[in-house]
């Protein structure tokens, strides 16, 4: 056997799984997406199902006579039509009951839109830490990156707090997490720098290092700055919640193109990472520019997961068991495999956000911070199916 | 280069002198002599909460105060700092020599080291519980059922330092306040109101809490009373379902507030169709001692009533109870008028 043909043979079996199989499970996984957005807009943290709003009965009737007279089509316009019916209809009455209705649809429509934003916002955070653990896991090699293993939450947590010492109060606590985890990806990017490409054992440990750094300056400014206890507002962070009140759909937008670019990015180099999985020498054989590749996974990661900590803050776990659960389902080929971590991700923290709404529906507790949830959600269920796996080196 | 050896037994003798003296830095705390506290003589007030320490301010016995916790809003003057109630420095708390060290508990109780240290007589420790209501703030303040049972294993403020009188007056000063202002409002309509503790994301005050009480008191339903917990957190749907009528804000020494667009503390607000939000009835009540509960419970009320009721302002002026001997800290503290939100 010649030489080409042994190294051929040594090529992962990344392209062999079958494909109906995966089409099947992609399916699936769509469907269930579609099915949790849906449950999702229809779960509300106060109202069940749709909001109603109780009209009193001037409201009642003006609405109506004005669906009679638009079925009608009464010439003269629905206030004439009562006004015959009810010659004691002034138009200031009407005028008031006017406001009344327009304020119940402006209710209605409030509510509707702070579920579909709240649903976007979850869709892109779960894809953004599940993409981004799949594009760490594969520089790293190590099976238990994640979107955080490199300080960058902890980081945006730094930029919080040095923005409430700086007393920049007027300006949103998103700007300060912005600034503290680009900083720490600068760091880690030029600390982690050999010989002109990155490493990535040092660049593991650089970011490990960095986030307990970050984590004891986060402890000495709260210590400074704030009362005994964890300052509330980064205590809360902390703990991941979606953050409808000082984001707007232009923001939203912005930081949903910024991870599709990303995604895109990561797919396109969805080859090379199949193959950067071998070893160095083996994947620069084959063809695999390392070094560039490293520093796209790393930039791609480091910005997807930042984008994520700005609208949800430091979301633990899903950026871990989404490309694990992918892998399972799909095997570790990364076309695929983003893809269908991007879907599971998405899944998993609209479902925690969903629960966290409907427990405050039924008792009152407010809404649960969604780092919570997807730890108590997501950890059974990757346990589960992990269950066959464990201890048989298969990982 | 050459290394130069050590003697064994040189190097034992370091070792054994350096473990004694390490031994005696740590038995230092209780090997020393137990010195009794001068409970007759003046006395020198640790008060680890702050809640505690207007009190004091507020019977009259703030020059007995030697020291404080961190971040105490009430500390008259600048004083020593000794930590906070997770994390105190013992060290800076016994180099002020108090007779007295005072604070406020949960069920966890006081600190052990606390504790050992009263027990060997070093001061007085007087734990009381965090107030739940009204009542507890001027059961701390004076107890009456002490002067029935003179054996009761706590003593209030104002007998414990000797200031029976002062305290009596302040505690009904404040629940005569209290009652003033509960029946100015008795029998207006009550509007539904939102106690806001914190901004991001909304934390609320929930039913049967201190401030809770307080609202009722000013004239006010609190819009977040079906809560199950203490404090709340709302997102903008259910603002929307529950459309308080007033949001007030209770937010200690904070800036004014700027107009909705702008303000990153009234960002969970915008274009909400909540009644508040359309009126233009959110409003900032920034008194220091806003969450504080203590004997500036009465002025918190009050300040919250002219919020909800800017009609009755006078008629809440004159519920005012004045003080029959005003303390030093009374004199000089100004009530910190509501502001409003800009539009």
């Amino acid at each position: 056997m010649s030489a080409g043909n042994k190294t051929q043979d040594r090529q992962p079996r990344f392209g062999r799984q079958r494909r109906p199989r995966a089409a099947l499970i992609f399916v699936l996984l769509s469907l269930l997406l579609l099915l949790v957005a849906a449950i999702r807009l229809m779960v509300g943290s106060y109202y069940q199902m749709w909001p109603t709003v109780e009209l009193s009965p001037d409201a009642q009737l003006v609405q109506a006579t004005k669906r009679a007279a638009q079925d009608d089509e009464v010439e003269g316009g629905a206030f004439d039509l009562l006004h015959a019916e009810h010659p004691d209809w002034t138009k200031q009455r009407w005028a008031l009951a006017e406001v009344e209705l327009n304020h119940a649809r402006r209710k209605v429509l409030e509510v509707l839109r702070e579920r579909l934003f709240r649903l976007t916002a979850a869709a892109v955070v779960g894809l953004a830490l599940a993409t981004s653990g799949v594009s760490l896991q594969a520089l790293l090699r190590n099976p238990l990156a994640e979107p955080f293993i490199l300080g960058i939450s902890t980081g945006a947590g730094v930029g919080i707090m040095v923005q409430q010492l700086l007393g920049h109060h007027l300006m949103t606590q998103h700007v300060g997490a912005l600034a503290g985890a680009a900083i720490t990806m600068l760091i880690v990017l030029l600390a982690s720098r050999k010989r002109g490409t990155l490493d990535p054992l040092g660049m593991l440990l650089t970011g490990v290092v960095l986030g307990t750094i970050n984590g004891a300056t986060i402890m000495i400014l709260n210590y400074v700055v704030g009362p005994a206890g964890l300052n509330q507002n980064l205590a809360r962070w902390m703990m991941g919640y979606i953050d409808t009140n000082n984001l707007g759909w232009m923001e939203l937008a912005l930081v949903g193109g910024i991870c599709g670019m990303g995604m895109g990015i990561l797919l396109w180099q969805a080859r090379a990472m199949d193959l950067a999985t071998l070893s160095d020498v083996e994947a620069i054989s084959l063809g695999v520019h390392l070094a560039r590749l490293r520093l796209i996974l790393f930039l791609v990661a480091s910005i997807l997961a930042s984008a994520a900590v700005v609208l949800a803050g430091p979301i633990a776990f899903v950026g871990l068991i989404c490309p694990h659960i992918g892998r399972l389902l799909l095997g570790p080929r990364h076309l695929s495999l983003l893809v269908a971590s991007a879907i599971l991700g998405a899944i998993l923290i609209i479902v925690a956000d969903t629960t966290s709404a409907a427990l405050n529906q039924k008792f009152q507790i407010g809404l649960l911070p969604i780092g919570i949830m997807t730890a108590l959600l997501g950890g059974p269920m990757f346990l589960w199916m992990l269950r066959p796996k464990l201890g048989r080196d298969e990982l | 280069m050459t290394v130069r050896q050590v003697n064994p037994a040189t190097r034992w003798g370091v070792l054994v002198a350096g473990s004694a003296i390490l031994c005696a830095g740590c038995d230092q705390g209780t090997s020393a002599p137990p010195v009794l506290p001068q409970l007759t003589s003046e006395p020198r007030i640790v008060s680890l909460a702050p809640a505690i320490t207007q009190m004091l301010v507020d019977i009259g016995v703030s020059d007995s105060l030697v020291a404080v916790a961190q971040n105490d809003s009430a500390a008259p003057s600048p004083l020593p700092v000794v930590g906070n109630y997770v994390d105190l420095d013992i060290e800076s708390l016994l180099a002020t020599a108090p007779t007295h060290v005072l604070m406020m508990t949960g069920k966890e109780g006081a600190p052990k080291r606390l504790t050992e240290l009263a027990a060997a007589g070093r001061f007085a420790l007087m734990t009381y519980p965090s107030p739940q209501s009204v009542e507890d703030v001027a059961r701390t303040l004076y107890d009456e059922a002490e002067d029935t049972d003179p054996a009761s294993s706590t003593r209030s403020l104002g007998p414990l330092l000797g200031k029976t009188e002062q305290a009596r007056k302040v505690k009904e000063q404040m629940l005569i306040g209290l009652d003033r202002l509960r029946a100015l409002f008795a029998d207006m309509s009550k509007p539904k109101v939102l106690l806001v503790i914190g901004t991001n994301p909304i934390m609320a005050s929930g039913p049967g809490t201190v401030h809770d009480q307080l609202l009722e008191t000013a004239g006010a339903s609190n819009a977040a009373a079906s809560a199950t917990v203490g404090a709340p957190t709302y997102d903008r749907e259910s603002l929307v379902g529950m459309d308080p009528e007033i949001i007030l804000l209770l937010l200690p020494s904070a800036e004014p507030l700027i107009p909705i667009d702008r303000d990153p503390r009234l960002a969970s607000f915008r274009g909400l169709p909540i009644k508040a939000v359309d009126q233009g009835h959110i409003v900032l009540i920034n008194d220091p001692l806003v969450l504080l509960p203590s004997s500036s419970l009465t002025r918190i009320a009050r300040a919250m009533a002219k919020a909800i009721h800017p009609d009755h302002a006078d008629a809440i002026e004159e519920t005012l109870v004045l003080q029959t001997a005003p303390s030093r800290r009374a004199e000089s503290s100004v009530l910190t008028e509501p502001s409003h939100v800009g539009r």
